[in-house]
């Protein structure tokens, strides 16, 4: 069934692709077609996934060293289902988006967004390095030629070629991974392989790339921005899990030191850190999402090292609890993360603006998208009744199981990780209270703004249904964790722990209710007993404030610029004030990501001096090309002879 | 329980009042009755409320959820009696997250306005989270590092502290400090924040409320005195000993809130309030002094010093 769902798809992109007729007519039946097929491919995959059986075939290719695996295990149907429904509910949203945003190239970008979706559901099948590394291939090309949908936009080229090039070396350096590995196993299939110490290493850094982990994120504030809104969400909702997907199958796979793990925690809190005080400083709404789902990915990184650390010492409470918080976070993120990156995509549509200092007053002018933004604001920040929340806690009560270990090096690391995983998730409830409250409250900061109407109800129909399955997932703890179950037996998660956990999720569940109760009960009662009056806000006297006297995003964070100032380095540039009549003076300033600009593009400018040497081979000549076709038969030649004798 | 709820009900105000009362007196002052706060409040409840023109439906409900988050978070902690109303295994972080639920949403309120006044209270106050959140759950892991880990109410009434097993005096008094000072920033207190100065600029708490009015207010007023007095029903428990008589507790949890009440009223006579920018350095005070705490317990349990 998986297969007939993934060929519609394919005949969805076919469609798309020789469909002369109009646009919006094209991009209609895309929409239908892929979401019947991801309908199909949801229901296989529960089917499989909740039967808790793996579906094994044995495709032989002609030519292929072995016969190839293709396995649907409940790690990837896991997978599977978020991706396809996280497709489904991206597709519709796509199709408004574009109707509303239109520019041209709609139909090649719609091709490729299916190209996308396919590959991601066979990296997750294919268990052979070469079938999946020409998956992994598939994805990247087809996404960056996705990302390019406005060809018009140098930034826009520009951007997608910087992820074009940093995909390839992490496809590199997996590729040289899955070499070590074949030259040490003699085998190219995946299923049930041990990884060798390099390899390991190799493929670990070859996902991280994927995935976003630190140092190698610098890809994803850069094409998130130029990319349309429903890619952006899909792409950080969706494909970067597949990086998280070849990780765990790489920590299965293999055998690890405590010493590892500690290396695993400390990047993925490193990750977590960069991310959110980026988020919290960048002022573009795109970016900060983007630096944002790099620190969820470092959160969901410190679930799974805590997986490992507790296998590793034997402290069964400590791994459940990882594991369980990790694959609820790979959930709860695939479904809030969209969430706000729509949202971000209808706050352009309707102002053509993401700078949050150009924005505000949204509230009153777009109230849907805004009650939406605020939800998800919310369950990325971990507030309960919603389903951040949930995953951070399984997380943290993994890390307060762990403080009373056997070894120190473990009782250690788990200070470290509560201490900075707490001191993260209150940076990013900072960081998101402050695109939330400029953008959408006070008054417009500029006349697009305050000229914003809402969008028409499509836009907003993908957000309703994330932001309900966020706030079901939050206030009924154990239905998400339910559908995590079959995972967690598969992953061999002790059943005690699992028990004792969804015992608190029914206890929070029952709390997070009369909390509900209470705030409605007492909403009301003030409703019943108070008259209001409206008036201007208070200015200390002053009645004539302006928009431009509010607080800015800068303002805001800047308590904790100040303390964090050498992680976040400024680039400011002004004019000064000249002259006895001053005409002008002028101040920006812009945060820049010191890991980027410090290790990222000094080793990318040694990368690219390196090919350097290489140009004058490339000099357009065709007479030295016919030289070098010459010089290189005479060496085959002489090396054929040298054989032979 | 009945107990717990009317501790929680009305304890909350009369700590402010003794504060308030210490603080007269020390100044050669009469002062105002202890029971002000509660006649403030009241007072408050009767009068209709004024919104600003730029304010939306945040700016309505949020005090509401904000004394919703802070009166659940309150029945994780035992007030006076022998258990909290609410206790499971693990609840530590529902309760720190209600409690910064109940922030968020004031800050978003404040935010919500569009005053640059109200902006610079959100954003102070919502920097010392990033501060107090970890230290809340480096304690969390100090008590649960010295005697199991369980729930929130047991974590503080099982600690016991023998008076000649010192490293049991070192936790409590230790921790004690440490949610004393978290007492006073979070309840915006002096040093911190001086609830009794005029001028916006150097206000923290109340010039995130300057709009707010009325029974909005009145939510403001009781849901930031709950949160002292539940940082105050924390520290309290360190004086109780396991397996005490209901009764002695009501009356050795009375004195020593009371006790607490008088400290922090000496602390806001005889200290002057910091300068802001310098602020957040202090709130890292209780970070460092819960990590000391975990230091000293590694170290005694590898059977150092």
């Amino acid at each position: 069934m998986i297969s007939y769902a993934l060929a519609l798809q394919l005949v969805a992109i076919l469609i798309v692709a020789i469909d002369r007729s109009h646009k919006h007519c094209a991009s209609l039946r895309f929409m239908l077609l892929s979401s019947v097929s991801s309908a199909c491919l949801l229901f296989a995959y529960g089917r499989l996934f909740f039967g808790g059986q793996a579906q094994h075939y044995v495709l032989s290719i002609p030519g292929l060293a072995a016969a190839a695996d293709i396995v649907i295990d409940p790690l990837a149907a896991f997978f599977g289902m978020l991706f396809a429904f996280g497709y489904l509910v991206g597709i519709i949203y796509a199709h408004f988006y574009l109707k509303a945003h239109s520019e041209e190239g709609n139909a090649s970008h719609l091709f490729f967004s299916g190209l996308m979706i396919i590959s991601m559901h066979l990296v997750l099948m294919l268990r052979h390095s070469l079938l999946f590394m020409i998956a992994w291939e598939l994805m990247s090309l087809s996404s960056f030629f996705a990302i390019m949908q406005d060809r018009q936009n140098k930034d826009s080229i520009a951007n997608a070629l910087y992820y074009f090039v940093m995909m390839h070396i992490g496809a590199a350096v997996l590729l040289l991974g899955f070499a070590l590995q074949y030259a040490s196993s003699g085998s190219l299939s995946l299923a049930q392989q041990t990884y060798y110490p390099v390899a390991k290493w190799l493929l670990l850094v070859g996902f991280a790339f994927k995935a976003g982990f630190f140092p190698f994120y610098s890809w994803l504030p850069k094409a998130h921005p130029v990319a349309p809104a429903h890619l952006s969400g899909m792409m950080s909702g969706l494909m970067i899990k597949t990086g998280i997907f070849g990780i765990v199958l790489v920590m299965l796979g293999s055998a690890w030191q405590p010493i590892e793990i500690y290396i695993l925690l400390a990047i993925s809190l490193l990750t977590a850190f960069n991310g959110v005080i980026h988020a919290m400083a960048e002022s573009n709404i795109k970016r900060s999402l983007a630096y944002s789902s790099i620190e969820n990915i470092g959160i969901i990184g410190v679930g799974l090292s805590l997986w490992l650390l507790g296998k590793s010492l034997g402290n069964t409470a400590m791994s459940g609890l990882g594991l369980m918080g990790a694959s609820l976070h790979i959930m709860n993120h695939s479904l809030f993360k969209p969430l706000l990156f729509y949202l971000s995509g209808n706050v352009l549509v309707a102002t053509h603006s993401l700078e949050t200092d150009k924005l505000g007053g949204l509230m009153k002018r777009m109230p849907g998208t805004a009650l939406l933004f605020m939800l998800g604001t919310a369950s990325i920040s971990a507030l309960p009744l919603f389903n951040g929340f949930i995953s951070e806690l399984a997380i943290f009560l993994g890390i307060i199981s762990g403080f009373q270990s056997s070894s120190l090096g473990g009782t250690l690391s788990m200070i470290a990780a509560g201490g900075a995983l707490a001191f993260v998730s209150a940076l990013a409830l900072i960081a998101f209270s402050k695109i939330f409250s400029i953008v959408f409250s006070g008054e417009p900061r500029s006349s697009a703004a305050a000229n914003a109407k809402e969008l028409p109800f499509g836009m907003l129909l993908s957000p309703i249904l994330l932001a309900a399955f966020c706030f079901l997932f939050g206030t009924l703890g154990e239905l998400g964790l339910w559908i995590i179950k079959p995972l967690a037996i598969a992953l061999q998660v002790d059943a005690g722990v699992y028990l004792g956990f969804a015992m608190v999720l029914h206890r929070i569940s029952t709390v997070l209710l009369m909390l509900l109760a209470a705030f409605i009960a007492l909403y009301i009662i003030k409703l019943r007993l108070v008259k209001v009056t409206k008036s201007i806000t208070w200015g200390c006297g002053y009645h004539q404030g302006s928009a431009k006297q509010q607080y800015t995003g800068t303002a805001y964070i800047n308590p904790l610029a100040y303390f964090l100032k050498p992680f976040m380095q400024k680039r400011i540039s002004r004019s000064c004030v000249e002259g006895y009549f001053p005409q002008s003076i002028s101040h920006a300033e812009e945060v820049q990501d010191y890991v980027d600009k410090g290790i990222i593009s000094k080793l990318l400018g040694l990368l690219t001096r390196f090919y350097r040497l290489f140009d004058g081979i490339h000099n357009g000549k065709t007479n030295s090309y016919i030289s070098y076709l010459l010089i290189a038969l005479l060496c085959l030649l002489f090396w054929v002879l040298g054989v032979q004798k | 329980m009945i107990i717990n709820f009317l501790f929680i009900l009305l304890l909350p105000l009369l700590f402010i009042g003794v504060i308030n009362k210490t603080k007269a007196i020390w100044a050669g002052r009469k002062g105002a009755s202890i029971l002000q706060p509660l006649y403030t409040v009241i007072k408050l409840m009767g009068k209709s409320e004024v919104h600003s023109h730029s304010s939306s439906h945040i700016f309505c409900w949020a005090p509401s959820l904000s004394l919703a988050a802070t009166f659940i978070a309150a029945l994780f902690i035992p007030f006076g009696a022998q258990h909290a109303v609410l206790s499971f295994k693990g609840d530590f972080f529902l309760f720190m997250s209600l409690l910064a639920l109940s922030k968020a949403v004031i800050v978003l309120a404040a935010m919500d306005v569009g005053s640059s006044f109200e902006g610079m209270g959100a954003s102070r106050e919502i920097s010392f989270t990033a501060f107090l959140e970890p230290a809340f759950l480096l304690i969390i892991g100090s008590l649960a590092y010295a005697g199991g880990f369980g729930t929130l109410g047991q974590l503080f009434l099982h600690h016991r502290v023998y008076i000649f097993n010192e490293w049991s005096v070192i936790i409590a008094v230790l921790t004690a400090l440490a949610l004393f000072i978290m007492m006073l920033v979070e309840g915006a207190r002096v040093p911190f924040d001086d609830p009794a100065t005029h001028l916006e600029l150097t206000m923290i708490h109340e010039v995130m409320v300057l709009d707010t009015s009325g029974v909005n207010l009145a939510m403001v007023h009781y849901a930031s005195a709950l949160k002292v007095q539940i940082y105050a029903s924390m520290i309290s428990y360190f004086f109780i000993p396991e397996g005490m008589h209901s009764l002695s507790i009501i009356a050795v949890y009375l004195l020593s809130s009371f006790g607490l009440a008088i400290s922090a009223g000496l602390v806001e006579s005889l200290m002057p309030r910091y300068r802001i920018s310098r602020n957040l350095e202090l709130v890292i005070i209780p970070l460092s002094i819960s990590l000391l705490v975990l230091a000293a317990l590694i170290v005694h349990n590898l059977g150092g010093i």
